[in-house]
């Protein structure tokens, strides 16, 4: 087992990197350092600010019902699911989700998808890397982290928003050998150019969800490039995944949580769609037939994973569980702004991304990743659309690390002498 | 029924002379004001890090207090305000010693009508105020009381930073984080020179002792042309008329 000294030493390495300009750490910390901060998350436009406003004390009771009775929510979101004629599965593990996600796939060996951090966090991309299947990002910040090959964590909703135009212009010229102006409109026109008739040609997609209504099986999802849309209705069958906390009470619940996501972000995309089982018709002689323009097929896999076990012990992460995944909480982060992606996981940046990385890889890699990096400042709560207690997620994690040998050796001197001077600085 | 000035380890063990001015501050306004003896630490770090010996902590704080006859404590500490009011209840539901911090403890109208408080000089000088996470996250937040203490000082323009009460940045100090990983505060707290650089504030006050000691670690560095103060510092250096240097 690592020792706290060397995980401590294993972040300091890591921070040394923030004094190289060309390493990819200062890169990614520059850019965030500028682009994220309070201010600008508060200032949205008058429109959203009157929205944000006026719903937003709306979704903590709602969530609050939603992970009090998860059980009998997800129990209903798979009978209306299974209604709208899709066909839906509740995965108990990551595993499972992996080993029905690839029975689905059948023999296809390409998969079209959006961004899904869910898919990500489930091991869905891991698990068709491993069985050779091609995947085929759609979403824009995905395409470049693609290209890039970019395996450090960046923010989510936005995961290439790093890359200078420059960079980008370059790296095409490396790969295709196509000269594109380094402008976001020119590259922009070219990953149309290139990756639109590619989704065209889609047999199967992924997509996750941003809300799954429990009332009535709808699958909310927001976007503004319109890769969802095109995805969801395109191919033959699509396949949807996502944790079983996503899902919401009502079809108006769904619309609360999928337009706060979006505001409190001030991202409001051109999409929301709402999917309910595949497309169909009744046009000749009333009989209704199953897969028209649309999808065929939809498949839907709820993960459940550790999120009931958190509701039935009533541990701390379900607290967790209230979370929309906005990501706000990823912009106004003391840490995240300070030293960008080294206080991070492949599952997110900051408190988030810590938690999910403890949840699915245990507290020595959240300690690695840079658990004790929190400053406790708390303005992840502070500016949470659902006052989500990530500062006392947090500080459960830290006294796990403690028990388990992986304080820091500093803090250990201080916690130490408080125990035995009454004192830390004596 | 004892009125106790308690300190922080912190002050006590780093800083002394902000310990004297707000015993100083403190004992001119309510000269019943007692200092004990080896005060034991609130419990700080405890309380992110440690279940079991927070609430050991916490009991035998709270045993010294009793044992002390101490009913009311002001402190001239943003970490123990904040430690006291919102972790001392919930591990010890009839917890019943009332807490100040020392800017509650100055605003009282009376007590600023008899500091009178006057900056020296003819013309009027900017400064302005910095809100530590201690005292905007805790249970009973403090926004008011410092500005009304420096808005009531004679020649002083208090002026706002870019971010500030709730939206106010963060040292980067909490939670132990200073004591590991100086990096964050290299940030932050450049950000925050900034942001008094940009409020064309002479003077910047903080309440906050880790603040305090954050700012000043990189004042060496950064060069700022403004000059840091802790609240209790500033105000009995007004008190006493002496030159703000």
């Amino acid at each position: 087992m690592t020792s706290g000294k060397e995980l401590y030493e294993n972040n300091k390495e890591k921070l040394k990197k923030l004094l190289d300009e060309t390493s990819e750490e200062y890169q990614f910390a520059d850019f965030w350092g500028n682009l994220a901060s309070v201010k600008k998350h508060r200032e949205y436009n008058e429109d959203t600010k009157e929205y944000v406003d006026k719903y937003v004390d709306k979704l903590r009771p709602m969530r609050e019902d939603l992970v009090n009775n998860l059980e009998k929510y997800t129990e209903q979101a798979m009978k209306s699911i299974e209604k709208t004629g899709a066909k839906v599965y509740l995965a108990k593990t990551n595993e499972e989700a992996q080993k029905l996600f690839l029975q689905e796939l059948g023999d296809e060996r390409t998969l079209y998808k959006s961004k899904s951090a869910d898919a990500k966090e489930m091991g869905i991309l891991d698990a068709c890397k491993k069985n050779g299947i091609e995947v085929i990002e759609t979403d824009l910040g995905d395409v470049l982290v693609q290209l890039f090959e970019y395996e450090l964590p960046s923010y989510q909703l936005a995961p290439g928003v790093h890359f200078h135009p420059n960079q980008i212009a370059k790296k095409i010229k490396e790969k295709y050998n196509v000269d594109v102006e380094p402008s976001a409109p020119a590259i922009a026109n070219f990953f149309r150019k290139t990756h639109r008739p590619k989704i065209l040609k889609a047999k199967i997609s992924l997509t996750s969800a941003n809300a799954v209504a429990a009332e009535d099986g709808s699958i909310v999802l927001i976007e503004n490039e319109g890769n969802i849309s095109l995805l969801t209705r395109l191919p033959p069958k699509h396949i949807v995944i996502c944790g079983i906390s996503k899902i919401v009470p009502t079809v108006y619940d769904a619309l609360l949580q999928v337009n706060m996501q979006e505001r409190w972000n001030t991202l409001i995309g051109s999409y929301i769609s709402f999917i309910r089982g595949p497309s169909s018709t009744n046009d000749i002689y009333g009989a209704k037939v199953k897969g028209m323009y649309g999808a065929q097929e939809v498949v839907v896999i709820l993960v459940d994973d550790w999120r009931t076990k958190a509701v039935k012990e009533n541990s701390f992460l379900k607290e967790f569980l209230h979370c929309i995944s906005c990501k706000a909480c990823n912009y106004v982060c003391t840490a995240s702004r300070a030293v960008g992606n080294i206080y991070a996981s492949k599952m997110g940046l900051g408190a988030y991304g810590i938690i999910k990385d403890y949840i699915h890889n245990g507290i020595e890699s959240a300690v690695k990743n840079g658990l004790f990096l929190c400053t406790s400042c708390e303005n992840c709560k502070n500016f949470c659309p659902v006052q989500v207690d990530l500062p006392k997620i947090m500080r459960e994690l830290k006294k796990i690390a403690v028990s388990k040998g992986f304080t820091p050796p500093p803090l250990e001197s201080y916690l130490q002498n408080i125990k035995i001077k009454k004192n830390p600085f004596k | 029924m004892v009125k106790l000035i308690y300190h922080g380890c912190i002050n006590l063990s780093k800083l002394p002379t902000l310990c004297e001015a707000g015993t100083e501050l403190i004992k001119f306004l309510e000269p019943e004001y007692q200092e004990l003896e080896d005060p034991p630490c609130c419990g700080s770090l405890l309380f992110h890090t440690d279940e079991e010996g927070a609430r050991k902590n916490c009991n035998e704080v709270y045993d010294w207090l009793k044992k002390n006859n101490v009913t009311e404590l002001t402190t001239i500490c943003a970490g123990c305000y904040n430690y006291f009011v919102t972790f001392y209840p919930q591990y010890i539901p009839e917890f019943d010693v009332k807490i100040n911090h020392i800017s509650q403890f100055l605003s009282k109208p009376e007590y600023m009508q008899k500091l009178n408080l006057i900056y020296p000089g003819e013309k009027s000088v900017k400064i302005t105020y910095h809100d530590p996470c201690h005292m905007k996250n805790a249970r009973i937040p403090i926004f008011e009381e410092p500005r009304i203490i420096l808005s009531n000082i004679k020649n002083i323009d208090l002026v706002s930073l870019e971010f500030e009460r709730e939206l106010s940045t963060c040292c980067g100090a909490g939670a132990g984080v200073y004591s590991s990983f100086k990096e964050i505060s290299n940030f932050t707290t450049a950000d925050i020179f900034r942001q008094v650089k940009k409020s064309r504030a002479k003077i910047l006050i903080t309440p906050c002792s880790f603040c305090y000691v954050t700012f000043k670690r990189l004042v060496s560095e950064k060069k700022p042309r403004f000059k840091i103060f802790k609240l209790e510092e500033f105000i009995n250096k007004l008190k006493k008329g002496e030159v703000i240097e």
